[in-house]
């Protein structure tokens, strides 16, 4: 009993990571809502060039024409009126962080960046509110031509790469969030890795929301060259208030032929986040991108990235674990398109909800006309662990050409009495086998990830059992 | 030109997909077509009555149904047919719908009722064809406590009809509502099959087999609320495509909070024989409660070139070989109507369509390319 109190006193201590708050201080914020002024404001603070105001302004246009989607949960607690979309922290990128103010710099201390950044991470990028805060690359990469930078800089900086790439798979077009995306962006990161370079060391970006009733719209794009591989984290998450926050970032991966790309993201939003993000990838020929993606934060989110794999022999792999506790409505799930012969794609994907939460597996599967010789996989497993959850599990399959191979398959159950009684009967309590049995649900997830991140996601999973331990 | 939506899924998903629905055009509306017989015959004590005007179901909302064919079909209905069994008996009902120029419009109801503890077998036949002809078809089906209902159904259409069809049935305690589908025939098939398991024990089966070719449509659309305890759910769909057919499969087995130990399955295979036929899934499992055990599985290929090139070496042409893995595939299916008639009629409509469409050298191509030192 004791040993149990214990392990829930370390969760408790646990969920503390994420959830403290710091005094809401910043040095310049814009008003609620959203206006061409607003628009303009962040433009010229950022002083970027002409065609990035145009393109701001054109996408505010699309977010003003489109339609709220009709298909997703329901968002209308998200006003727009309300959310401030633009909030500069008191601070300037550095490049050493005991240069970052001593608040910011305690902030991602407890989140654990600096140390995970000295034992296991290349490159290290960390974003507060709506700018990027600090930022550090190995040296040994910049000598290989690597350039993993915030986006601002690289908006400066590389010109021509960002206007070539920037928005081009998530055109504004694509849906309300997007086009809001357009118009407010701030922060994020650049990577690009050149040809034939393999970044051994993982890249992590860390996204934290300070302020109430932000929004948070960071834009990450990722240049893979030909041959190249490299694995990028992204973390999020922010303290709870009692006011939506918004988080509607865009991730744009372009992996070139051979190259490959690794991207795991955990996520751990606060509980009264929006969290309407998108992601896309396009993988050249015989390039692979590999998603590994863990959501356990949020309100409610819309998250299925995309794969797009235009070369020949281009191959997707998804792993992806949701977890949905009280009051959580997380909608999931992936997207992949063949668009070329002899791709192939693996999709797995976990849900677990309890307490009321909802877990919701959308998938898109499209093999087109082109993509003869294409074989693709598709595993949705959701867990129930009580009776007042939710769980459903909603794919989509269009296949326009008869060479191909696919087969998907979506199970839905409850932890099995049986499992939980032959190992009650090796000792453990009900809520310890209970315990393990979600662990090992989960494992096949856990084990893609970097030892560290497999500990954090084991401990969320822990942490959100908590109630079910108690 | 004005298009109407179809079979809606229960809940929708990415718009740009374009999977939500069926789009048709739209068929101007008719005069309400002559009176219609079908022909019937049956055997055991079963009570079958022929009635002009609307049957009047209690129908729940048919939640995603086009509703201007479910108005026609409870407006101007040519023929309407109801089957009674009584309690503990068994019996067999044979009906038969047939389109022709002087008919070309079937717009029918058909009301099944089958008293506790009863067995009841009906076959249904959906024959003929006309220019521009249509069937518009509703059905109604109570299974009491313990009975057993089967429909076996078979349609055969000519490639000029759209037929549109709507079933609702509710099993009852221990009740079982089984349908057989071999879908051959008509330009456009859309289905519309909603079964209630809100009763203990209650269990739908359904096996669907279809074989498309030119611009053929067919549409899928199960949907089955599971409340009752202990309610089981099986679909399979199983088929294949030739030519620039289409085939949507919309499955939804909704397991509702309470219906503790339901269990549901639903399965949709098909084989795409040509490079221009598209395959469409959405199998649906919503889950409101933690006590249940659901699935669902799709596929979609080729055939098994292995299979083909084993039948090949043993000395089948190619077209045969493809035949007989294109019939052994769908044979469980055929097998289980129950009717010998009913079986030989889809068999030889199998085959006639193969037949056909190697004629026309689209598969023969295909296999030619693949197998070049055999052919």
């Amino acid at each position: 009993m004791a040993n149990e109190k214990s392990k829930i006193n370390a969760l408790a201590d646990f969920g503390n990571i994420y959830n403290f708050k710091k005094d809401f201080t910043y040095s310049y914020k814009t008003e609620a809502g959203l206006t061409p002024e607003i628009v303009r404001e962040i433009s010229q603070k950022k002083n970027e060039p002409q065609w990035m105001l145009d393109f701001r302004l054109k996408s505010l246009d699309w977010f003003y024409k489109i339609d709220y989607p009709n298909w997703g949960p329901d968002i209308s607690g998200l006003d727009m009126d309300n959310i401030v979309t633009y909030v500069r922290p008191n601070a300037q990128m550095k490049a050493d962080w005991n240069d970052v103010p001593d608040d910011i710099k305690d902030t991602f201390d407890r989140l654990g960046i600096p140390d995970a950044e000295k034992t296991s991470l290349a490159g290290v990028g960390a974003q507060y509110d709506s700018e990027v805060v600090y930022h550090s690359i190995q040296d040994e990469l910049v000598k290989q031509g690597v350039i993993y930078t915030d986006f601002d800089t690289a908006l400066h900086e590389y010109e021509d790469i960002v206007k070539a790439h920037f928005m081009k798979l998530v055109p504004p077009t694509d849906h309300k969030f997007a086009a809001l995306h357009g118009a407010v962006w701030s922060g994020g990161s650049f990577v690009y890795v050149p040809k034939g370079v393999d970044v051994s060391i993982p890249l992590q970006s860390y996204f934290r929301l300070n302020a109430p009733g932000a929004g948070q719209f960071e834009h990450t794009m990722i240049i893979v060259e030909e041959g190249a591989k490299v694995h990028f984290i992204e973390g999020c998450s922010a303290p709870k208030y009692n006011v939506a926050n918004l988080h509607a970032g865009c991730v744009e991966l372009f992996i070139g032929d051979n190259a490959e790309l690794t991207y795991s993201t955990i996520e751990n939003w606060s509980k009264n986040m929006y969290n309407l993000n998108t992601k896309r990838a396009i993988v050249g020929k015989n390039g692979r991108i590999n998603w590994v993606t863990g959501s356990f934060g949020s309100h409610t989110s819309c998250l299925y990235p995309m794969s797009i794999l235009q070369g020949e022999g281009a191959h997707c792999e998804f792993t992806g674990v949701t977890f949905a506790g009280k009051g959580q409505y997380l909608d999931t799930g992936s997207k992949v398109v063949h668009n070329a012969p002899h791709t192939t794609s693996n999709i797995n994907s976990k849900s677990i909800s309890k307490s009321g939460g909802v877990c919701i597996y959308r998938g898109c599967l499209q093999i087109n006309e082109r993509a003869e010789g294409s074989k693709a996989n598709v595993s949705c497993e959701s867990l129930m662990l009580d009776e007042i959850s939710q769980s459903d599990t909603i794919p989509s399959i269009v296949v326009k050409n008869d060479n191909i191979d696919l087969g998907h398959e979506a199970k839905i159950g409850r932890i099995s009495d049986e499992a939980i009684f032959y190992l009650m009967s090796r000792g453990l309590s009900e809520d310890e086998a209970r315990a393990m049995l979600v662990r090992g649900f989960v494992e096949p997830i856990s084990k893609e990830l970097p030892l560290e991140y497999a500990v954090e996601m084991n401990n969320l999973i822990n942490l959100e059992l908590k109630g079910s331990l108690t | 030109m004005i298009k109407e939506q179809y079979n809606q899924l229960p809940r929708p998903t990415f718009r740009w997909m374009k999977v939500n629905h069926l789009e048709l055009p739209k068929v101007e509306a008719q005069e309400a077509p002559q009176p219609f017989q079908p022909l019937e015959r049956h055997e055991g004590p079963v009570a079958v009555c022929f009635y002009n005007g609307d049957g009047a179901f209690p129908l729940k909302a048919f939640t995603g149904a086009n509703d201007t064919s479910l108005a026609e079909v409870r407006e101007k209905q040519n023929t309407g047919c109801r089957i009674d069994a009584p309690a503990g008996s068994k019996s067999s009902v044979w009906l038969t719908y047939e389109l022709s120029e002087q008919m070309p419009q079937i717009i029918g109801q058909l009301g099944i009722k089958a008293e506790a503890g009863s067995q009841l077998d009906v076959y249904i036949n959906f024959e003929g064809g006309a220019a521009a002809g249509s069937v518009n078809f509703l059905t109604y089906v109570e299974a009491a406590a313990n009975a057993h209902v089967k429909i076996s159904k078979i349609q055969l259409h000519d490639e000029t009809v759209r037929h549109i069809e709507h079933r609702y049935a509710h099993a009852a305690q221990n009740g079982t509502v089984e349908y057989v589908n071999a879908e051959m025939g008509s330009k456009e098939t859309v289905l519309y099959y909603q079964t209630d398991l809100m009763e203990e024990k209650g269990k739908f089966k359904s096996q669907a087999m279809y074989l498309g070719n030119d611009h053929q449509v067919f549409d899928f659309s199960y949907w089955v609320p599971q409340q009752g305890v202990k309610t089981e759910t099986d679909i399979v769909t199983t088929g294949s495509l030739m030519e620039q057919s289409r085939k949507y499969f919309r499955g939804t087995i909704d397991f509702l909070r309470g219906g503790k130990q339901a269990v549901g399955s639903e399965s949709d295979t098909c084989l795409l024989l040509s490079p221009g036929a598209h395959s469409i899934s959405i199998p649906l499992l919503l889950c409101k409660e933690d006590d249940v055990v659901g699935n669902h599985a799709s596929s979609a290929g080729q055939i098994d070139k292995d299979k083909l090139f084993y039948l090949m070496s043993r000395g089948f042409s190619e077209a045969g070989a493809q035949l007989i893995i294109v019939e052994s595939n769908i044979r469980p299916v055929i097998d289980n109507l129950g009717d010998t008639e009913q079986e030989n009629k889809v068999l030889q409509a199998v085959r006639e369509k193969m037949q056909s469409c190697h004629k026309k050298g689209d598969c023969h191509d295909k296999c030619t390319k693949r197998f070049p030192h055999i052919d």
